[in-house]
Order: structure tokens, then C-alpha cells, then sequence
């Protein structure tokens, strides 16, 4: 179905909020998250839904996907909630030995001190 | 519960192939001539074409024209070292065309050059043929299994085979994927599941690394060593005899082609018989120059002989636990799958590696694949009955491959992950690397290694930059991946016009050639057909001349009209003899003068009724000479497969039972 993700493609996914996606409250547990995102994957993945609606289905799913890949991410919930930022090109350069990786140590001292 | 129209699932493997079927809550495997799985083979004669069981009972007689393993061949190149070392133990010849191999065989006279794609077309069309008879049903659409290392070029010959075989694909998917879903939808397991499948194929091993809870199999993580399986472990076998006969004799076993490859199946029965007794013999009647082998091989000493390739499994389940961040000790539940997965010290081995856990063995190992491919053709399909669990149970399955852009000195810089679950989108930005460049080219490709040049290339496009100082421009790539693995990428400097191409490995059959073999494969069914039916109408002519023939001896035979028809039956006998290959018509046409002559006199009527004698004459009168059919080149359906229709006129139906079969050539085109 090529001509599907045309119109997807327009949406940066940084106005997405991840926890309107998935339904649930702002301080809902890694549990709860994880399950939300099993019920919306099950009503709204391609396979589970009739030929017409698999487009949409394909756009939903991968909406779903992302706010499920921010909100299970301890770090990447964190930095959306504190900044609303949900690129994941932050995210690529992880694998890098950059300054990030010096950041996040940082951060993490941050975090057992408190 | 009845259906129009079934979807099925298809375990596609090298050597053999097994379908199934949801029905009312539970899988039934269709039986292919009596058994569960049909041999993967094809084979071309004299007067036609062969597939499954058939195909591979004769392959002693005609192994240059019985086609094996072309699913080792599907989307590959000519020159790929898999390629070339695979042609070397085939009986069958292959070729080059295009830099793809093509398979050279004799059919009805003529030479054919077969892709992979058509060899593979035909057993799905077999598989779909028999599904229709068990099921007295159509065919809707198939889930077909792969096997996990399958990248994007043998992903899309396999479609192109189900293309060809009018087969439409509702998913590929992977096929330890499939045999998990088995399990966790067979066993309804509560609470969270960690399954992980090991499939011990004959070439390549496989694991797969899923999460079940709430109904949704997740898979995390998959892994593969493309060179290790059972053939591996044959080969050990055997150089450790050829060594043997070396020491002992002194002579060189490697010289003689004929005596290794006798020498490697007796090898592989060995190994076979090892995985359930302590020790075992090798016998082979003059090996080479009258010389009688006669050996001996422990259990023990094979599995010291593969020692360290039994031990080199456990890398990718290291690997599999380490890409899904678990540890070993929260995998609930070990499968194996495959064939070696019979022998002892690879179940211990993996037993031991859990610290002397259980594994979980299949029932049927042969047919778990099968089964989950069946469970996803009944979700695709839409089939969730309320009484079937299936309702909610969902596949989260991933991306096999890393997706990624070329960027400077050919490096890959993978966009979406290796184990990404499906559908995703994923978008970076990127930026010049050399000052007032003006278009960028975007160049897509697939695999994990860290030059491009070793990955698999998918489509490129470039775009038009602003010129500016390098690293200014923005340049958002977009990559997206749907349900089935479909790919597109879309490209563009932020707040300009998009480039967008759809990426596909670039030496796909054309559309042109797709319909071509499509055509070619309706007139390889009509010419089996016809030879179904020209078979189906000696016998029933023999069949009748026997019955006329039982018929006199019991009568007078001073009768003058029971003499006329005895001698009638013994030439009708003779000219059967003569002419083993005529055309089904000449056979019909003896069937009703002989019918028409022998109805006249059970009925006793006249001698001199005239139209008795015209039909004797008819039936007497010497035909052309007869020759084997000729050969038809592909070009047109062949003249005897009008004479199908003929038949029906004819005072007995002997139309072969193609009925069913021939409705859905109908409904299909």
C-alpha cells in the first residue's frame, strides 16, 4: 500500500503526547504503561483490523509504537516530561562516544543523590 | 464451521513442505497423497511434470530433471559463494541468466530454463491444490514461513512465487516465529511468558527470542549462524572416514565424486540412527574398486567429532538474551525445532546452559510451523471465531534486518534497528559534508555490517540542497516500514518538498516476467491435466477391453458376432500394447466403437444391423501411425487438452477428478 504513509509522513511525531496515545495518567507505573500499550496494540495493529482500515491502522500502530518507545524508556519519559521533547535523533546518537554519554553520567549521579 | 473460501498456512522448507489449516478452533494438517508433509521436489519427464511425493520417488530414474533445495537458491545471484557451492552436490544443472541461476531441465523433449521462483511456484500451487481438495473449498490466500535469515531479495522471490502460483500472500513470517505462536496459543498460558525457539535446520540455526503476556506475543529478538546445521555435522562424519580409509588403505576418497556422496548419505543415516542408539554401523557395497566399507561410530565419538560446532550454538542464544536486555534465568520456556534438534547433546547442551532445565518439546516438531503459519492465516484472513481464542491474540513481530542510509566513506548508519517491532517510522536529520553541495543523495540499504558495500543495496534517490556551508543544511530522512516489511524512505531539507521512493531490492522479477511465468504455469496445469486425462482414458479403455474380453470366454463362441467381438478385443489388445503414449481422444474413440459394438450384441440384436458393423469398422479401421504426443513448446495450451471436453460427450465420463480444481483455474484468472 504504498500511497499510505503520504499523508502520515507530514506530521512531525514531536506534537505527539504520549500519554494521551496510550490513555493513561501522567504518573501511571512502567506496568500500567506496558499494558495500555498491549491493549491499544491489540485494537489498533494492521492484522486485527478489516482491509479498509489497515491504513489508518498502520498510522495508528506506529503512533503507538513511538509514545510506548518514549514512555518505556525510564530516560526518555523523563526528558518529555521535563522538556516535551520527543525526537529520537537525541536518541540515535546513544550509540556514539560522545559528550551525551558523559551527560547521562552525570545525570545518573543526579539521580541517586536525590 | 463451513467457509467459501479458506486461508492456509504453509511451512515452505528446503526439503519438505507442510500446510495447514484453523478449523474450528484448532489446526488440522492437510495430507499431501496420505502423508503430513510433501517432499519439496519437482520433476520433469518425457510426458510431463511431477510435484511432491511423486517427484521425489523417481528421482533414482531422472535425477537431472528432479529439481530439490530451490528454496537455497530463491533470491540469490549466480555468483553468490552459497550459489556455487550448493551447484557443486546438485544432480540438476544450473545456470546463469542475468546473474540469477536458473535451473536447466528436459521437458517432453524440450529444454526448459526454470527460475527458483517457478520451481517454488509450483509446489505453492501443489500445496494450495491439495488444501482445495481436503477442504472442497477455495483458497483465499496463504500465510507462507521463511526462514529467519531470509533477507529482502529472498523475501520478495517468495512472493513473486506465490505471484506466479496465483497464491495472494496475506504475511510472510519467520518460521520459529510461527512455531512460537503454536506453543503459546496451544498451551493458553496466564501471566507473563518468555519463550525462546531454537531451530536446528539442516544448514543454518535459528533462535527466536518472544515475550507472551495479555494475549500478545512480542517477539524481542532473533539470531542466526547461516553455517551451522546438519550438513555440517555429515561433513565431519565424513572426513573422519575419509581419513579412516586413507590410513588404511591409502586411498584417496576425495578423487571419487560418486563414492563421497554415497558415502555422505550413509553418514547422514548414521548420524540420524546416533540420536537414539549408543553406537552404529557403516555399510557400503564396493565403495570404490570392489573395496567393501564396513565401519563403526559411537555416539561418543561423533560428538567429540562435532564437538565445537555443537558448542557454537550457544552464540546466538547468547546473543538473542544480550539484543533483548534478559537474562537466561527469566526464559520461562527452551523449545527446539528442526531435525538435529533429535540429537542428544544438543538438547542437553542447551539443557545445561539453564542450568539442567526441561525443554519444552513439541508433540510434532515436523508440523509446529505448519500450525502457527495456519493460526496467522486464520487472524489475517479475518477468521476469529468467538469460540476460537485467536480473537485476542496479536503477533508483534520485527524488523529482521537493519535499515539504514549510506553516509560518508561508505559507512552504514543504520535509521531503524535490527528487532524493531512492525510497523515503524523513523526519522533523522543529516547534513552536508562538503560545502554548497546542491542535491544529496539518499541511498538506502539493508544488513548489519558497517560498510554499506557489504549490505544489501535497496533503491537511492537524491534530493535538492540550498547551497550552504557544509553541516548547515537540515535534511530530514524518514524511513518507514509496514506490517509486511514493506519499505519506503522519504527525504527532504526541512521545509521543502519531499523525495519519497518506495525501496525494493532492485532484481526482482519484472511484472512482465511475473505474468509470463504466471501464463506459462496455466499451460504447465493443462498439459497435467491432459496427461491426467489421457492416462485416465487407456486405463479406461484396458479396463473395458478385459471386462469384454471376460464377458465372451463365458459365451458361445461359434456365435459368429461373439467371435467378431473377441478377436476385436484382442486387437484392441495388441494396438493398447503398441501404442502406450497415444492421445486420450484415439483412445476414447476405441472405447465407444468397442462399447457400441459389444451394447449390440448383449441386447441380441440382428447380425446385420448396419450400424454395429460401421462401428466395428470404425473401431478396426487403422489409425495414423501413432506417436508419443508431440511436444509442445510452451507457446500455446496443447491441442490434447481440448480433447477434455470431448470426453464428456463420450458414453462415459472419464474426465479425471479435476472438477474442483478446475472451477477455482476459473474463478483464479
Amino acid at each position: 500500500m504504498p500511497p499510505a504513509s503520504e499523508d502520515i509522513a507530514d506530521e512531525p511525531p514531536s506534537f505527539i503526547n504520549p500519554y494521551e496515545i496510550l490513555g493513561v495518567e501522567k504518573n501511571a507505573t512502567a506496568d500500567e504503561i506496558k499494558s495500555a500499550y498491549r491493549k491499544q496494540a491489540l485494537r489498533n495493529h494492521p492484522d486485527k483490523v478489516s482491509a479498509k482500515d489497515k491504513e489508518g491502522a498502520h498510522e495508528s500502530f506506529q503512533r503507538i509504537a513511538f509514545a510506548y518507545a518514549i514512555l518505556s524508556d525510564e530516560r526518555r519519559r523523563r526528558r518529555y516530561d521535563t522538556t516535551g521533547r520527543t525526537e529520537e535523533s537525541l536518541d540515535l546518537e546513544d550509540d556514539d562516544f560522545n559528550w551525551i554519554d558523559f551527560y547521562r553520567e552525570q545525570w545518573r549521579d543526579v539521580i541517586t543523590e536525590e | 464451521m463451513a467457509l467459501d473460501s479458506y486461508a492456509i498456512g504453509i511451512d515452505l522448507g528446503t526439503a519438505n513442505t507442510c500446510v495447514g489449516v484453523y478449523l474450528d478452533g484448532r489446526v488440522e494438517i492437510i495430507p499431501h497423497e496420505g502423508r503430513s508433509s510433501m517432499p519439496s521436489y519437482v520433476a520433469f519427464t518425457e510426458t510431463g511434470r511431477l510435484i511432491g511425493a511423486a517427484a521425489k520417488s523417481q528421482v533414482g530414474i531422472n535425477p537431472k530433471n528432479t529439481v530439490f533445495d530451490a528454496l537455497r537458491l530463491i533470491g540469490r545471484r549466480y555468483s553468490d559463494a552459497e550459489v556455487q557451492a550448493d551447484m557443486k552436490h546438485f544432480p540438476f544443472q544450473v545456470l546463469e541468466k542475468k546473474g540469477k541461476p536458473v535451473i536447466s531441465v528436459e521437458y517432453r523433449g524440450n529444454t526448459r530454463h526454470l527460475t527458483p521462483e517457478e520451481i517454488l511456484s509450483m509446489i505453492l500451487s501443489r500445496a494450495k491444490k491439495d488444501a482445495e481438495i481436503y477442504l472442497g473449498s477455495t483458497i483465499m490466500g496463504a500465510v507462507i514461513t521463511v526462514p529467519s535469515y531470509f533477507n529482502s531479495s529472498q523475501r520478495q522471490a517468495i512472493r513473486d512465487a506465490a505471484l506466479i502460483s496465483e497464491l495472494p500472500v496475506l504475511l510472510l513470517i519467520n518460521g520459529p516465529t510461527a512455531a512460537c505462536s503454536d506453543y503459546v496459543i496451544t498451551r493458553r498460558f496466564e501471566g507473563e511468558r518468555n519463550v525462546l525457539v531454537a531451530d536446528f535446520g539442516a544448514g543454518t540455526f535459528n533462535v527466536v527470542l518472544a515475550s507472551f503476556e495479555e494475549g500478545i506475543l512480542e517477539v524481542k529478538s532473533t539470531a542466526s549462524d547461516l553455517h551451522l546445521g546438519g550438513e555440517d555435522y555429515d561433513n565431519r562424519m565424513v572426513n573422519h572416514f575419509v581419513n579412516e580409509i586413507k590410513r588404511k588403505t591409502k586411498k584417496d576418497l576425495t578423487v571419487n565424486r560418486r563414492a563421497l556422496r554415497r558415502l555422505r548419505t550413509a553418514c547422514e543415516a548414521a548420524k540420524c540412527e546416533l540420536s537414539s542408539r549408543k553406537q552404529t554401523q557403516i555399510e557400503i557395497d564396493s565403495l570404490y574398486d570392489e573395496f567393501d566399507f564396513t565401519s563403526t561410530i559411537t555416539r561418543a565419538w561423533f560428538e567429540e567429532l562435532c564437538q565445537d560446532l555443537f558448542r557454537s550454538h550457544l552464540d546466538p542464544v547468547e546473543r538473542v538474551l544480550r539484543d533483548a536486555k534478559m537474562d537466561k534465568s527469566s526464559v520461562h520456556h527452551v523449545i527446539v525445532i528442526g531435525g538435529s534438534s533429535r540429537i542428544p547433546k544438543l538438547q542437553t547442551l542447551l539443557s545445561y546452559y539453564w542450568g539442567g532445565k526441561e525443554l519444552s518439546k513439541f508433540l510434532n516438531p515436523d508440523e509446529t510451523v505448519a500450525r502457527g503459519a495456519a493460526i496467522h492465516a486464520a487472524i489475517m484472513s479475518g477468521y476469529n471465531s468467538k469460540s476460537s481464542n485467536l480473537d485476542e491474540f496479536l503477533l508483534l513481530d520485527v524488523a529482521p534486518f537493519s535499515l539504514g542510509i549510506e553516509t560518508a566513506a561508505g559507512c552504514m548508519t543504520p535509521i531503524i534497528k535490527r528487532n524493531s517491532t512492525i510497523p515503524i517510522r523513523k526519522s533523522v536529520v543529516v547534513s552536508t559534508y562538503e560545502d554548497n553541495q546542491t542535491s544529496f543523495l539518499v541511498s538506502a540499504f539493508e544488513g548489519e555490517r558497517a560498510l554499506t558495500k557489504y549490505n544489501i543495496p535497496l533503491g537511492e534517490f537524491s534530493i535538492q540542497v540550498s547551497p550552504a556551508p557544509r553541516g548547515v543544511p537540515q535534511i530530514e530522512i524518514t524511513f518507514d516500514c509496514d506490517r509486511h516489511d514493506n519499505k519506503w524512505v522519504t527525504a527532504a531539507e526541512r521545509g521543502t518538498e519531499k523525495g519519497k521512493i518506495y525501496l525494493r531490492y532492485f532484481d526482482r522479477l519484472s511484472p512482465e516476467e511475473i505474468e509470463r511465468m504466471k501464463v506459462e504455469a496455466r499451460i504447465y496445469d493443462a498439459v497435467d491435466k491432459a496427461e491426467a486425462e489421457r492416462v485416465s482414458a487407456r486405463n479406461a479403455l484396458e479396463s473395458h477391453v478385459y471386462s469384454v474380453k471376460r464377458d465372451v470366454s463365458s459365451s458361445d463362441p461359434r456365435n459368429a458376432s461373439i467371435l467378431r467381438v473377441a478377436t476385436l478385443a484382442d486387437i484392441l489388445l495388441r494396438w493398447l500394447d503398441e501404442n502406450q503414449s497415444a492421445q486420450a481422444s484415439e483412445y476414447l474413440l476405441r472405447l465407444t466403437g468397442l462399447r457400441e459394438v459389444a451394447a449390440s450384441i448383449t441386447s441380441e440384436s440382428i447380425d446385420t444391423d448396419t450400424t454395429k458393423v460401421e462401428a466395428v469398422e470404425r473401431v478396426q479401421m487403422p489409425v495414423q501411425p501413432i506417436q508419443a504426443p508431440p511436444s509442445q513448446p510452451l507457446k500455446k495450451p496443447p491441442p490434447s487438452a481440448d480433447t477434455g471436453a470431448d470426453a464428456n460427450s463420450a458414453p462415459i465420463n472419464v474426465t479425471f477428478s479435476a472438477g474442483n480444481w478446475q472451477k477455482t483455474f476459473k474463478d483464479s484468472t
